[in-house]
């Protein structure tokens, strides 16, 4: 099934072109907004509101691209609407381990501390960015979007996209580094989880 | 060892992995959004009513998007401040005719002291 014909199916009212859209992408979507927003709640919340403003506004989405990146396109917009919301994020006081309410169905009772810390090295480090340095590094890297893509979703010039990649790939570079000597003692810093 | 660049994207899709929906909510998500299309499909609005409607559309997504406020409560708090507000100020913003002679003829006399001591400078 082409994404083309899942558009036109959402077009003509197809119920079953619903159940298609959920499965081929919410749960990209989720991992995406996780790694901008940095917490799978709320994440969970931008993703529903971006699928359900797709499934009400279908009608304006002309073609012109995918609509892979159009739902992405839509759901950076919600991030970064919810990241505006700078008071009352900063009323919310995050508790740092955001992603262990998820259910880790690969993981064992056993696992080792080693593990756990090699686990989620990269999403820690990449959480700890800037909000838009995440948003090209989980667009380029998890999604691996090319950079035309990334600028399409994101609305904005590809020398920015470039020029911001080029930013985040070089923090994320030094953040890992840091972790790594951290990491090295078999310690975590704990101010520095923030998933 | 630092992780290499082009592990990236590999090890970033291995550690995001498990962050999913579960099974629940995605049944749920997908009950919602065909009651949504169903809703929709149903009030296929005509073609006239659409400048309006998408105005008010783009107002309530700009405000809901921007603010935690509900509308109507922001309306009526907006409204009781304006009214409070306007009580106390009132006072000073209502003009009598007399006061106000006195208020220009005082603020020309200020300006014509000021320019004679000008002039004589």
């Amino acid at each position: 099934m082409s994404r083309g014909s899942l558009a036109e199916r959402l077009k003509a009212g197809d119920e079953d072109a619903v159940t298609e859209l959920v499965e081929c992408y919410s749960d990209r979507l989720l991992r995406v907004a996780a790694l901008i927003v940095r917490d799978v709640h709320l994440a969970e919340d931008m993703v529903q509101e971006s699928l359900f403003d797709a499934v009400t506004h279908i009608h304006q989405f002309r073609g012109d691209s995918s609509i892979y990146t159009w739902l992405y396109t839509i759901l950076v917009r919600r991030c970064r609407k919810q990241l505006k919301k700078k008071f009352w994020n900063m009323l919310s006081f995050w508790p740092k381990e955001r992603f262990d309410g998820i259910e880790d169905s690969h993981g064992s009772p056993e696992r080792d501390v080693e593990d756990t810390l090699d686990r989620t090295q990269l999403r820690d480090a990449v959480a700890k960015l800037p909000a838009r340095h995440r948003e090209v590094i989980a667009l380029y890297y998890y999604e691996q979007m090319s950079i035309e893509e990334v600028a399409d979703v994101t609305g904005e010039p590809v020398g920015t996209i470039k020029s911001r990649l080029y930013r985040a790939r070089k923090s994320l570079q030094e953040i890992l580094g840091r972790r790594d000597t951290n990491g090295s003692a078999g310690k975590r810093v704990e101010h520095e989880t923030i998933f | 060892m630092v992780l290499p660049e082009n592990e990236w994207s590999t090890k970033l899709s291995s550690e995001m992995h498990t962050v999913s929906f579960s099974e629940e909510k995605k049944e749920q998500l997908v009950l919602e959004l065909r009651k949504a299309l169903r809703e929709k499909s149903d009030r296929r609005s005509p073609v006239s009513e659409g400048l309006w409607h998408g105005f008010c559309m783009k107002l309530f997504e700009f405000w809901n998007g921007t603010t935690e406020i509900p509308l109507a409560a922001g309306v009526l708090v907006g409204f009781i401040i304006v009214v409070g507000v306007g009580g106390l100020v009132s006072d000073f913003l209502l003009v009598d005719p007399s006061t106000a002679l006195l208020l220009l003829q005082t603020g020309t006399e200020t300006v014509r002291t000021f320019n004679q001591g000008v002039s004589v400078l």
